[in-house]
């Protein structure tokens, strides 16, 4: 071989032509890493031939018949350490063939950890997991689909600029031809769609859809792999009213075709109308498990949050002040261009707040967003105590303290991988108490969160951990804690308190109703009538960009009409 | 519905398999972080070591003598503290706007355009005949080089905050248009008498002032200049107000717009800044080495502006991090091309070999692949799981 190489143009040929192959392999390593997370290499490895059952472990169960008598699934002392946090502490749990299982449980209770167990996400660090009466060891979600667990996650994982079909069929492997057939694909999810009321457009672009929609599609994608174990977590948190009935609709359709369904809520209603039984989760630890029908909402959430819960937080009737806001017929554009906002005005007092009901896509993002210096307004006036603010700049528009709680808290809100004391001095790092000269205060910085951290009870490990490893509902403290100092004048709140446990809605309506009474303008963007009605001094109703006044006392149902755009009487303009 | 059952008998193959555990984590420990690069150079070299052996080289014998010839005499430090300067200075420039998100793949246009810069000064120096001290001139011609290639750098930034257009094309594709600048200018108005594709030699009031070193080889200002940077560097990222804007950028952009951090000035900054530090490798190359501007003042096999990336990637864009970080490239390249003159036993034929330029190629190659996959690898907590 030394001989062979000794000709100088084949050791130069072959070292570049090795720097290649090394090139190729950096290439196909990142491809495969980031098209491919959950690797099919790692199936391989995740099977192993059982030598008691003479199978292929695991594999025995595919398709083997459900046994009522027996618990489909049952976790026994499952636990989960994160760095820090006990998310799961022996969690025993056992769902019953063809039953919907609520799960219950402030945010950070571990919900959402105990499911990813289930989906194959993460390892517990403790217990068993038992699926049709056999062990299980669940280490890819490929594993869980396999014996058939579906999930569908609160953030949709869809690719938009695919069609529905080529979503559900994404990453299926399951038969040796290399060629797929969308046809026979689409043929089949529309007759899936058919039978249990999914009904989306097989060849519509999934960035065409409404929320209600790639929820379907995120089902329809469990169901195509033939889940019979369908987890969902939190699946109303993003529908409107409607479409969570719609999807209500379904779910008896699937539990009467033979499915069983956990099905993850913060809103106690749900549980009561939906489940069969309950099991509530406190601090990781399961606290009570119990049939739906012997049990009450406001047990529930005494269960749950270990306390008396009020659904009804109370506030005195207040004289609004001066005006602070106000916007006279703005017009605005959304992403894709299309007029959006079509002449809204709206006035806000001091010491007053206004909820605003509508179903969400009619305007209530740009309003927001015009409101907060985000979004351009083509035109109409905007006045903040009687100065023109028409289309300021967000950090002019903080430095008259407009705060803002935005729709979206992972991709708008926050920045995840920075720290929650980064977090919290978003809007507020370039106020002097947290700066000298160019350099910013950092022992300032993170004993002020600290102070947050603790007025607002977050749960949190510590002030200098990534936001990313913060519950949803912990986040949102967080977001309310840094959008209430300096204390604002005004405060945007588009939809606080989505996702979010009943304990700390109760908190965040209470503090809202706090700014409210030391005289801020508050304007509560909410598809929750309850919540509209339960907080709001005045309620308007927004409607394709225009926004109208509901009159002195208006119940669900003038609302809900107002909200489909009905002229009610009585209804006067702003 | 769409599944079939697959059939037993493909997968007896990996049945005896152990199986791997592989689990995201959210945050990878600091510690855990810092060491990930040593173990990547580290995997480098013992992948590295296939190609030798099979070459005929015996690998240990290789590596002790790459070593040597980097850290094992004087001559090799200096050369190593020589290497070091440019690719500081191009590494800080991917490393600047890496924080803020932005990739900047041109460091080797912006070295061109500096290189041009400083020269434009000292040849203008050269031709009016004054006797200007050096004391003026040398600051001039950072001065200029700086500008100019920060100016360069302008042009993707400014695309980049108003148009959205992808900074990786066009900070790539701009290094072919410094190039072309670079090779005009030696090729038609700079260049000399004696007809070759260079300029006239600077006169000696635009040299840098050298400190120590060998007959040949002289440690010069670039690197004090280009220590006092990372310093700098890293107290802006860490310390300021504007360090922690383009962190914010970096991290989700449209959580900085809520904050009223304006990106466009943060797209413009970092990346106009890196460009003119960028183009400081230029000049030092020009004013310290060269003396002169010619084709070729970068490497062609490892040129400063794309080795830069490695460096930045080997310190995760850390400032700090990028100083063992480009000694370990430049120590690559010292002791690298110090084993081509030594001669080897083959350890198949006993007979006496070289080792070729592109073994340290291979190597460079190989450490860029760990260290990617070393950093995908860390974000995963690994484990053997047994089962009964
Ligand atoms: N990957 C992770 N690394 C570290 N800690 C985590 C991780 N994921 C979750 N946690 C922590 O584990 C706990 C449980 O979180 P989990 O997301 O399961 O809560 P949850 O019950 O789903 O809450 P929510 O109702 O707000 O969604 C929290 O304290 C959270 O901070
Ligand atoms: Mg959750």
């Amino acid at each position: 071989m030394g001989q062979f190489l000794s000709f100088p143009i084949v050791e130069v040929g072959l070292l570049t032509f090795t720097r290649h192959i090394v090139y190729s392999v950096i290439i196909a390593v990142r491809i495969t890493f980031y098209l491919k997370t959950n690797a099919s290499f790692k199936m391989h490895f995740a099977r192993k031939f059982s030598k008691s059952t003479g199978c292929f472990y695991n594999d025995c169960l595919l398709g083997s018949p459900m046994n009522k008598s027996i618990p489909l699934l049952e976790l026994k002392n499952i636990s989960k350490q994160f760095p820090g946090v006990l998310a799961n502490d022996k969690v025993n749990l056992k769902v019953s063939p063809g039953e919907v299982h609520g799960l219950l449980g402030e945010n950070g209770a571990g919900k959402t950890t105990l499911m990813k167990m289930l989906y194959g996400l993460y390892q517990p660090t403790g217990g068993e997991i038992f699926y049709k009466g056999q062990r299980v060891f669940l280490n890819t979600p490929k594993v869980a689909l396999k014996l058939g667990i579906g999930m569908v996650h609160q953030h949709f994982k869809l690719v938009p600029t695919l069609t529905v079909a080529e979503n559900i069929i994404l990453g299926m492997k399951d038969s040796p031809n290399p060629f797929i057939s969308l046809k026979k694909a689409k043929q089949a999810i529309a007759a899936l769609g058919e039978k249990y009321g999914l009904k989306v457009e097989p060849s519509a672009r999934v960035w065409t859809l409404s929320t209600g929609e790639k929820q379907r599609v995120e089902i329809l994608k469990a169901l195509y792999r033939n889940a019979e174990l369908l987890i969902l977590d939190e699946p109303t948190a993003v529908l409107t009213p409607l479409a969570a009935k719609a999807l209500f609709e379904t779910l008896d359709q699937l539990v009467k075709a033979g499915l069983t369904i956990i099905f993850i809520t913060h809103k106690l209603k749900e549980i009561i109308s939906v489940t069969d039984n309950v099991t509530v989760l406190r601090r990781g630890k399961v606290i009570d498990s119990r049939q739906t029908k012997n049990t009450t909402p406001q047990e529930l959430a005494q269960l749950m949050v270990g306390r008396e819960v009020v659904f009804q937080v109370g506030k005195e009737a207040k004289e609004p002040g001066e005006p602070i806001l106000q916007m006279t017929d703005v017009e605005a554009t959304n992403d894709k261009d299309l007029l959006a906002l079509r002449g809204a005005s709206l006035t806000i007092r001091s010491g007053e707040i206004v909820g605003l009901a509508g179903v969400s896509g009619n305007g209530q993002r740009e309003l927001a967003e015009v409101l907060t210096g985000l979004r351009h307004a083509n035109k109409g006036e905007i006045l903040l105590q009687g100065e023109k603010v028409t289309n300021a700049s967000v950090k002019e528009l903080l430095k008259r303290k407009v705060a803002h709680i935005p729709e979206d808290r992972m991709s708008q809100a926050l920045a995840l991988p920075l720290t929650i004391a980064e977090n919290i001095v978003l809007h507020s790092y370039r106020l002097p108490e947290f700066n000298q000269g160019p350099i910013l205060d950092y022992p300032a910085i993170n004993e002020h969160t600290a102070q947050l951290v603790k007025d607002f009870d977050v749960r949190t490990p510590g002030i200098d951990v990534p936001a990313r490893q913060l519950s949803g509902g912990n986040l949102q403290k967080v977001i309310l804690a840094r959008e209430l100092y300096p204390e604002p004048q005004l405060i945007v709140a588009n939809q606080p308190t989505r996702g979010v446990d009943v304990g700390s809605c109760e908190y965040i309506r209470t503090k809202l109703i706090e700014a409210r009474d030391r005289g801020a303008a508050v304007l509560l963007i909410s598809e929750d009538l309850d919540e509209v009605l339960d907080v709001s001094d005045r309620i308007m109703v927004i409607y394709e960009g225009r926004l109208t006044q509901a009159p002195k006392n208006a119940d669900h149902q003038t609302l809900g009409l107002m909200m489909a755009g009905e002229e009610v009487k009585h209804g006067q303009s702003a | 519905m769409a599944n079939q059952p697959e059939q037993a008998t493909k997968r007896s193959l990996f049945s005896s398999l152990p199986r791997i555990q592989m689990e995201k984590r959210t945050s990878v420990p600091k510690t855990f972080q810092a060491l990930v690069p040593f173990a990547s150079v580290l995997v480098a070299f013992i992948l590295g070591a296939i190609p030798l052996f099979f070459y005929g080289v015996n690998p240990i014998e290789a590596y002790s003598k790459l070593i040597q010839g980097a850290f094992g005499s004087y001559d090799g430090l200096i050369r190593v503290a020589i290497k070091m300067t440019p690719l500081l200075f191009t590494s800080l420039a991917v490393a600047i706007p890496l924080r803020a998100g932005l990739w900047n793949i041109g460091a080797e246009g912006q070295l061109h355009i500096g290189a041009v810069g400083a020269t434009w000064v000292a040849l203008m120096v050269l031709n009016s005949g004054s006797e200007m001290s050096s004391w003026v001139v040398v600051p001039l011609m950072i001065l200029a080089g700086a500008f100019f290639a920060g100016l360069f750098a302008f042009i993707p930034a400014i695309l980049r905050a108003k148009l959205n257009t992808n900074e990786i094309i066009t900070t790539l594709m701009l290094n072919y248009v410094a190039f072309d600048i670079m090779r005009f200018l030696v090729a038609g108005p700079w260049r000399t008498s004696t007809g070759n594709f260079q300029t006239e030699n600077f006169p000696p009031s635009a040299f840098f002032p050298e400190f120590f070193g060998t007959q040949i080889d002289k440690v010069h200002l670039g690197l004090p200049i280009a220590l006092i940077i990372v310093a700098v560097i890293y107290f802006i990222y860490v310390k300021t107000r504007i360090g922690y804007e383009a962190k914010v950028v970096g991290a989700n952009p449209q959580a900085a717009a809520v904050g009223g951090i304006s990106q466009v000035k943060v797209i413009v900054w970092t990346l106009t800044l890196g460009g003119a530090i960028g183009g400081l490798a230029g000049v030092g190359e020009v004013a310290a080495i060269q003396h002169k501007l010619i084709d070729g003042i970068s490497p062609t096999l490892n040129p400063f502006g794309y080795t830069g990336i490695a460096v930045a990637l080997l310190a995760k864009g850390h400032p700090l991090g990028l100083i063992p970080a480009t000694i370990t490239f430049s120590a690559l390249f010292v002791g690298g091309s110090s084993i081509q003159a030594l001669p080897f036993h083959s350890i198949y034929t006993g007979d006496t070999i070289q080792v070729p330029v592109a073994i340290v190629l291979v190597l460079e190659v190989l450490v860029i692949v760990s260290i990617i996959a070393g950093d995908y690898l860390s974000r995963y907590r690994m484990s053997w799981r047994r089962h009964g």
